[in-house]
């Protein structure tokens, strides 16, 4: 899924596209349109506008393939199209929805820190209350997909958005950095805290049971 | 180069979860892979550092790099299972060692590592008797010789050589 | 034990490093600690594997996809795009 370089199928794709082909125009938008309201759906706040964004986009798609580069993935290239727009809209939208890692707090912890034993113990620093282990056939059950996006819903934007194009839409690293204009090391600092936060959310419905 | 890796059961890397070939298949690093990613494995003194399920001999090709605690090599293959490999005996050694440790300095802290030394699997008595080896010499380079001994008592037990 | 061991990482220390870790991005001596430190830890490793399944789920959770009445949009946006060209 998270193709760095530009494949055989992709540049016929594009070539295809730049004829105004109607095929290949179907074919790209069966692949990317979910994602694109999604992408778009975290930094507006309505599916609508998302939706809105994501049909804008693809205009911007048709005009701009002429000038595609290939020198990101068509995807990631689309999902910086996307994140663009969206970006513009929230701001119109009177909300801000900027990304941005300063509002992020600068001490935000993986685990809470009462978990570990305390400075002076002797194993400071160790599990004083370890995670136990997840029953893999909890994990894909409905209950848990529903509490699992909800979990992502409460995450500040700047990490709901890299964790949802990392995590959820399967982009690379490279692909999110593009797309979102952000460093290589915020993107990690933001997705640690994302799937860190993730996981404490899960994990109280998912300790096997005794 | 004959070096020791320890694998999970099935010859499954622990870290990478690479599936070794047990018909002795070389197992390469990707052309061009950044250093840390070769084929990683153990010199006797380093062997308890990588306690695991199932320890191998192997041999290592190509471009060798010898680091503290593991050498990486651009190739690697299986040769034979050491199936003298104990987890409990080595365990029981590290017991033992903890107890002379403990017996040269008489504190509640170390009666707290020998209580848990005797009661945990062999990867954890091999650590909690290095930090006792550290607690005991005040230092931190202890704690890596303590490893290298218990290296070598394994290296004994197991009668492995490198050649 | 870091008190004892201060070149040796804490599990809370650990917990901290695992996106670098995972995506290959930490430097070769702290990834070597942190593996040594899983070879005992059951606990991080239950933690990592926690981490891996988060992912997991994480990327299951969107299987929609595009109805026919969003398509036919799409194309018709499509075609007025075309014959206004």
């Amino acid at each position: 899924m998270s193709s760095a370089g530009v494949d055989q199928g992709e540049l016929e794709l594009v070539a295809s596209l730049r004829e105004c082909d109607e095929a290949a125009f179907v074919a790209l938008v069966q692949k990317c349109h979910p994602s694109m309201v999604r992408v778009a759906r975290v930094f507006v706040t309505s599916e609508a506008v998302a939706e809105e964004v994501a049909q804008e986009s693809w205009l911007a798609v048709l005009e701009g393939i002429g000038g595609f580069q290939g020198r990101s993935s068509l995807r990631s290239w689309i999902f910086s199209i996307v994140a663009n727009r969206a970006r513009t809209h929230a701001q119109r939208e009177g909300r801000s929805a900027p990304f941005s890692s300063f509002q992020e707090q600068e001490d935000e912890v993986a685990v809470d820190p009462d978990r570990f034993n305390p400075p002076g113990h002797r194993w400071e620093g160790h599990w004083s209350a370890p995670p136990e282990r997840w029953a893999d056939e909890q994990l894909l059950i409905q209950e848990t997909l529903q509490l699992t996006k909800k979990a992502m819903e409460t995450l500040p934007p700047a990490q709901r958005q890299v964790i949802e194009l990392r995590d959820v839409e399967g982009c690379s690293a490279e692909e999110v950095c593009e797309a979102l204009g952000v460093s290589d090391g915020n993107q990690r600092v933001l997705l640690h805290r994302a799937r860190s936060r993730v996981r404490a959310i899960l994990e109280p419905h998912l300790r096997r049971t005794a | 180069m004959i070096a020791f890796k320890w694998l999970g059961r099935g010859a499954i890397a622990p870290f990478t979860g690479v599936h070794w070939p047990a018909d002795g298949g070389w197992v390469s690093a990707p052309a061009g892979a950044p250093e840390g990613s070769g084929v990683h494995a153990c010199r006797l003194a380093q062997l308890a550092w990588w306690v695991g399920e199932d320890l191998w001999r192997v041999e290592l090709d190509g471009r060798i790099v010898e680091r503290e605690t593991e050498v990486e090599a651009e190739r690697g293959r299986l040769l034979e299972p050491i199936t003298a490999w104990n987890p409990a005996a080595f365990a029981q050694a590290c017991v033992a060692r903890t107890i002379a440790f403990a017996s040269e300095v008489p504190t509640p802290e170390m009666a707290d590592y020998v209580a848990m030394v005797k009661v945990v699997d062999a990867p954890k008595a091999s650590f909690v008797s290095a930090v006792a080896a550290a607690a005991v010499r005040g230092t931190q380079k202890a704690f890596a010789e303590e490893r290298a001994l218990q290296s070598q008592w394994l290296a004994r037990a197991l009668d492995l050589r490198e050649a | 034990m870091s008190s004892r061991v201060p070149d040796q990482p804490t599990c809370r220390e650990i917990v901290e490093l695992i996106t670098d870790y995972l995506e290959g991005r930490l430097p070769l001596e702290a990834r070597t600690r942190l593996e040594q430190h899983l070879v005992f830890c059951d606990w991080c490793r239950v933690y990592l594997e926690q981490i891996h399944q988060t992912i997991r789920v994480a990327g299951a959770v969107t299987e929609e996809s595009l109805s026919p009445e969003k398509r036919e949009e799409l194309v018709r946006l499509f075609r007025d795009w075309k014959g206004k060209k």
